[in-house]
């Protein structure tokens, strides 16, 4: 009995987040999406550092 | 070179199947990273003073648009970059590991401070958001990872002079 008493009620607690979840308000328009640009061109000049520093050191 | 270039290279195909395969479909890394930042975009934000939400992995300034940290945005590409890059060139381990961890959470502070910026720009200046968006990158990330890689080559040139620790590069 007791158990069924605390299955019904973690049950009912957890219907009720679904019950008192609230969306988000309405924006004044759709978000802003931050994603992160241009790593073709921080790739490349990693790549010249590496060579700078290879070709550099083994020119001395 | 040609060392560095395969190890490179090796380096970013694994890291591309890991993430394709596991990673990404899993999307619990991807999931953290990005509503960690925003939380803490939020709280940082808030301690100025802004009236801030945040839901998820999207931040708002009641009354204004909201920025919307997607996988895209969370860093976790650049941070594999960056990673790349310090296990492929020479060095000696035990900084390799200093410069690995320290690198990895200098870029996601950064990340953080960037979605506070673009946060601010949908308050200041949200006609140019798309231009600030474009150059954001080359403003808060690359001069401070391109000057962790300068210091990582020097700190490897310092390693080659004195050849007594080992490295696996």
């Amino acid at each position: 009995m007791n158990n069924k008493l605390t299955t019904l009620i973690i049950i009912a607690l957890s219907m009720l987040t679904f019950v008192l979840a609230q969306d988000p308000p309405d924006l004044p328009g759709a978000p802003n999406q931050g994603t992160i640009g241009g790593m073709e061109w921080l790739a490349m000049s990693g790549l010249i550092l590496a060579a700078i520093k290879y070709f550099g050191s083994h020119k001395k | 070179m040609l060392g560095f270039l395969v190890k490179a290279g090796l380096f970013y195909i694994v890291w591309q199947v890991v993430y394709d395969l596991v990673i990404y479909p899993d999307g619990r890394l991807d999931q953290f990273l990005a509503v960690s930042v925003a939380i803490l975009a939020k709280n940082a934000l808030a301690l100025f003073g802004w009236d801030i939400n945040v839901w998820d992995r999207l931040l708002v300034i009641d009354g204004y648009r909201g920025v919307e940290v997607l996988n895209g945005c969370n860093a976790l590409t650049l941070m594999a970059l960056y990673s790349g890059f310090i296990i492929s060139f020479q060095g000696p381990n035990k900084k390799r590991i200093i410069y690995l961890l320290s690198g990895i959470g200098i870029i996601f502070i950064l990340n953080v401070i960037r979605i506070m910026a673009f946060s601010l720009a949908t308050v200041y200046f949200q006609p140019h958001w798309d231009t600030f968006h474009e150059f954001s990158s080359f403003i808060f990330f690359y001069p401070v990872i391109l000057g962790i890689w300068y210091q990582w080559t020097l700190l490897s040139e310092e390693n080659t002079q004195s050849p007594s620790e080992l490295s696996i590069a």
